[in-house]
C-alpha cells in the first residue's frame, strides 16, 4: 500500500520518491539512447523522452505496490 | 519507393506507440494514486477518561506513576478521609439518637394506648404521630450513615477502566476538588484509527470494508475494518460568530475548491500484542474496495 515517506523527520507524499527515482533512471536511459542515436527512430525526441519518463514512473509505482503487497 | 515511405512513417508510428504506452502508464498512475481510496492523513485515537474524585480533600497517597498500566478497579489515589470519617461518626451518633428516640416514642404511644380513657383521644393520636415521625427521622439518619460510608469509600479513587495513566500532574499533597479531573487515563482496549478521507471518495466506502493501516515508522501493515463513517463535520460558514449569534459566512470561492475530509473510523483487527499505540500517532490508511478493478 502507499504510505508516507519519512526522510529525516520530514514526511513526504509517496509520489515524490517515485518521481525522483524515475528521473534518476531516466538520465542513464536517455544517455544510452543518445549514444546509439536511438532517437532518430522517433518523431519528436523530447516527446519520446517524456513518454519514457511517464512509463518509468508507472513501473516504479507498480514495483512499489507489488513489493509492499508481498512484504 | 515503398522503402522511403516506410522510413518516413516509421518514426511517427513508433512515437505514437510510445505515446499510447505512456497514456496507459498515466492511467495506471492515476488509478493507483488518485482514484484509490487512501490517505496519509489518519490518526490513532483512543478513549480518554478524565478521572475526578467524588469527594474533595488533599491527596494523601498517589498509588500510580505516570504512564503506568492499571487494571479496572485498581486504586489510583486516596483523598484524605479524616473529615469523612468524622462525618460518618457523626451520622452514626445521629442514628443511635434516632433509634433511642423511636424507642421512646414507641413506648409512649403504647403506654397512652393502654391507659384507655384516662388520657384524651387527642393525646393518644399525638403520641402515635410522634412515633411515626420518629420512624421517618430514623430512616433519614440511616440514609445519612450510608451516605457518609459512601464518602469514605469514594475517598479511595479506583480506575474505571483498564488503561494507561497519562500526563500525570497531580501528586501527594495536592488538593483534589470533587468533580475536577485529577488525572487522565487512556483506555487500553479502545484504540482505533481515524482516517480523514476526501468527501469525493467517502460515498464509495461502506462500514465493514477492509482497510490496511500503516503507522508512521512501522514496516508492518496492519489490518483493519471500517466500523463507522462520521455524519457531521464543523462547517466554518455556520459557526455562530460574536454578532448576535449570526453565522459569519466566509467569502465565496472562485475557481478552486478543496474537498472536505470526513473522518472514517477503523478498528484494528489482530493487532500484534507488542504493538505500542499512542493516541495521536500518524498513520496511512488504504480502504480495500470489494469490487476493486485491478
Amino acid at each position: 500500500m502507499l504510505h508516507e515517506i519519512n526522510l529525516a523527520g520530514v514526511l513526504l507524499p509517496p509520489l515524490l520518491p517515485v518521481v525522483v527515482i524515475a528521473l534518476l533512471l531516466l538520465v542513464p536511459l536517455h544517455w544510452s539512447i543518445n549514444r546509439v542515436d536511438g532517437y532518430r527512430f522517433f518523431w519528436h525526441p523530447a516527446l519520446a523522452g517524456f513518454c519514457l519518463f511517464l512509463i518509468l514512473m508507472a513501473l516504479i509505482l507498480w514495483a512499489w505496490l507489488v513489493w509492499s503487497a508481498h512484504g | 519507393m515503398a522503402d522511403t515511405a516506410a522510413r518516413r512513417w516509421r518514426p511517427l508510428l513508433l512515437t505514437l506507440l510510445l505515446v499510447v504506452a505512456a497514456a496507459l502508464a498515466v492511467s495506471y498512475l492515476w488509478y493507483h494514486y488518485f482514484d484509490q481510496i487512501w490517505t496519509r492523513d489518519a490518526r490513532v485515537r483512543a478513549v480518554v477518561i478524565n478521572v475526578a474524585p467524588d469527594v474533595s480533600g488533599a491527596i494523601t497517597a498517589m498509588r500510580v506513576r505516570d504512564n503506568q498500566y492499571v487494571e479496572q478497579g485498581d486504586t489510583l489515589f486516596s483523598v484524605d478521609p479524616e473529615r469523612y470519617r468524622l462525618n460518618l461518626a457523626q451520622a452514626q451518633a445521629q442514628l443511635a439518637h434516632r433509634q433511642q428516640e423511636l424507642k421512646l416514642r414507641t413506648d409512649e404511644a403504647s403506654r397512652r394506648r393502654n391507659l384507655g380513657a384516662a388520657v384524651s383521644r387527642e393525646e393518644r393520636e399525638q403520641a402515635v404521630s410522634a412515633q411515626a415521625l420518629a420512624l421517618t427521622d430514623l430512616h433519614a439518619a440511616q440514609a445519612a450513615v450510608e451516605s457518609a460510608q459512601l464518602d469514605m469509600t469514594r475517598a479511595q479513587v479506583a480506575s474505571p477502566v483498564a488503561g494507561y495513566v497519562t500526563h500525570l500532574q497531580a501528586h501527594q499533597g495536592d488538593y483534589a476538588h470533587a468533580g475536577e479531573p485529577v488525572m487522565t487515563l487512556v483506555d487500553a482496549r479502545s484504540f482505533w484509527v481515524e482516517a480523514y478521507l476526501k468527501e469525493t471518495q467517502v460515498h464509495r466506502i461502506e462500514p465493514g470494508a477492509k482497510a490496511r493501516v500503516r503507522l508512521l515508522g512501522m514496516k508492518q501493515t496492519l489490518r483493519g475494518e471500517v466500523t463507522g463513517i462520521a455524519r457531521g463535520i464543523a462547517n466554518s460558514n455556520a459557526i455562530a460568530g460574536g454578532d448576535q449569534g449570526l453565522p459569519s459566512v466566509a467569502p465565496t470561492f472562485e475557481w478552486v475548491r478543496l474537498a472536505q475530509r470526513i473522518p472514517v473510523r477503523i478498528e484494528l483487527i489482530d493487532a500484534p500484542e507488542n504493538l505500542r499505540l499512542a493516541a495521536g500517532m500518524t498513520a496511512s490508511v488504504e480502504i480495500v474496495e470489494p469490487d476493486a478493478r485491478r
